[in-house]
């Protein structure tokens, strides 16, 4: 699943290893999150989105739509 | 551009840890076929099975000794270890230590028992108890080791034994059968013991693999 994890986290000025320090995760697992490798858990993804201030959807991009 | 580079700077990092590689696993499996045609026991010759459960084993204590070399020079490490850099070996220290620890338990074990009577010149009592005795330390390394990851890792280690499991009913299951119908000499102990092992060991490198982790470079 495509993300801005990346975008947001240097918007902060922060590297993996500080992402992965206030998240509690390595940062093999930022990385792999921030090149689509790995798409983390529901916990992980709401702790992410609280970090920057923004809702899960605007941090992880999902183009599936319901149907009519 | 950037991104040809970065694969051209991947395939070059890649380069020498396989070589290295190479080169210590014909060393260390050279050395080792000479050793089993030495130890041969009394009862039969060295046999097909002791030597690929020493080989298996040598492979275990190889990428052990390679992942302890990379926690005790976090600097050499990066160089040849699938890591970012030098400082996540640091950050992982413990969790790489019991890892590494465990894995070259789990070696040495497969690797003695490359050389328990009647093919080697072990006895059965003595073997069985270094064995498991190397097995139970892994295990609790292992356990240990758990307190350490996070939810990648897990996952990581969940699919690879899954994949691993597959791999040992396709293989060993395949092979059993086989034999149960008479097709083939049935997989013997020592057979046993060595697809666990290296099922185990295909697991891990398929999901890491799978999952574009084996090909890890700077961001």
């Amino acid at each position: 699943m495509r993300n801005r994890l990346k975008e947001h986290r240097e918007a902060q000025g922060w590297s993996q290893g500080e992402l992965a320090r206030r998240l509690g995760v390595s940062r093999q697992t930022i990385n792999a999150v921030e090149t689509d490798k790995y798409d983390p858990s529901l916990p992980l993804a709401l702790r992410m989105a609280k970090l920057f201030g923004v809702a899960v959807p605007d941090l992880f991009i999902d183009d599936w739509e319901p149907e009519q | 551009m950037n991104a040809a580079r970065q694969e051209k700077s991947l395939a070059r990092r890649l380069a020498l840890p396989a070589l290295g590689g190479a080169i210590a696993g014909f060393v260390a499996t050279f050395l080792f076929l000479n050793l089993t045609d030495a130890d041969a026991g009394a009862g039969a010759g060295p046999g097909i099975s002791r030597e690929i459960a020493g080989i298996v084993g040598i492979s275990y204590i190889l990428g052990a000794i390679g992942g302890c070399i990379g926690i005790v020079n976090p600097r050499l490490g990066a160089r040849f270890l699938n890591v970012e850099d030098a400082d996540e070996l640091r950050e992982q220290r413990r969790m790489f230590g019991y890892a590494f620890t465990a894995m070259m338990a789990l070696g040495a074990a497969l690797f003695l028992l490359a050389f328990v009577e009647p093919a080697g010149s072990i006895g059965g009592r003595a073997g069985a108890a270094a064995a498991l005795g190397l097995v139970l330390v892994a295990c609790i390394l292992g356990h240990l080791q758990a307190r350490h990851v996070d939810e990648l890792q897990r996952l990581l280690s969940r699919e690879s034994i899954a994949t691993a499991f597959y791999l040992l009913f396709a293989i060993g299951g395949g092979w059993a059968l086989l034999a149960h119908c008479g097709l083939t000499a049935a997989p013997a102990p020592l057979d046993w013991l060595t697809m666990f092992a290296a099922t185990l060991l295909a697991g891990c490198l398929w999901q890491a693999g799978r999952r574009g982790l084996l090909t890890r470079g700077p961001s």
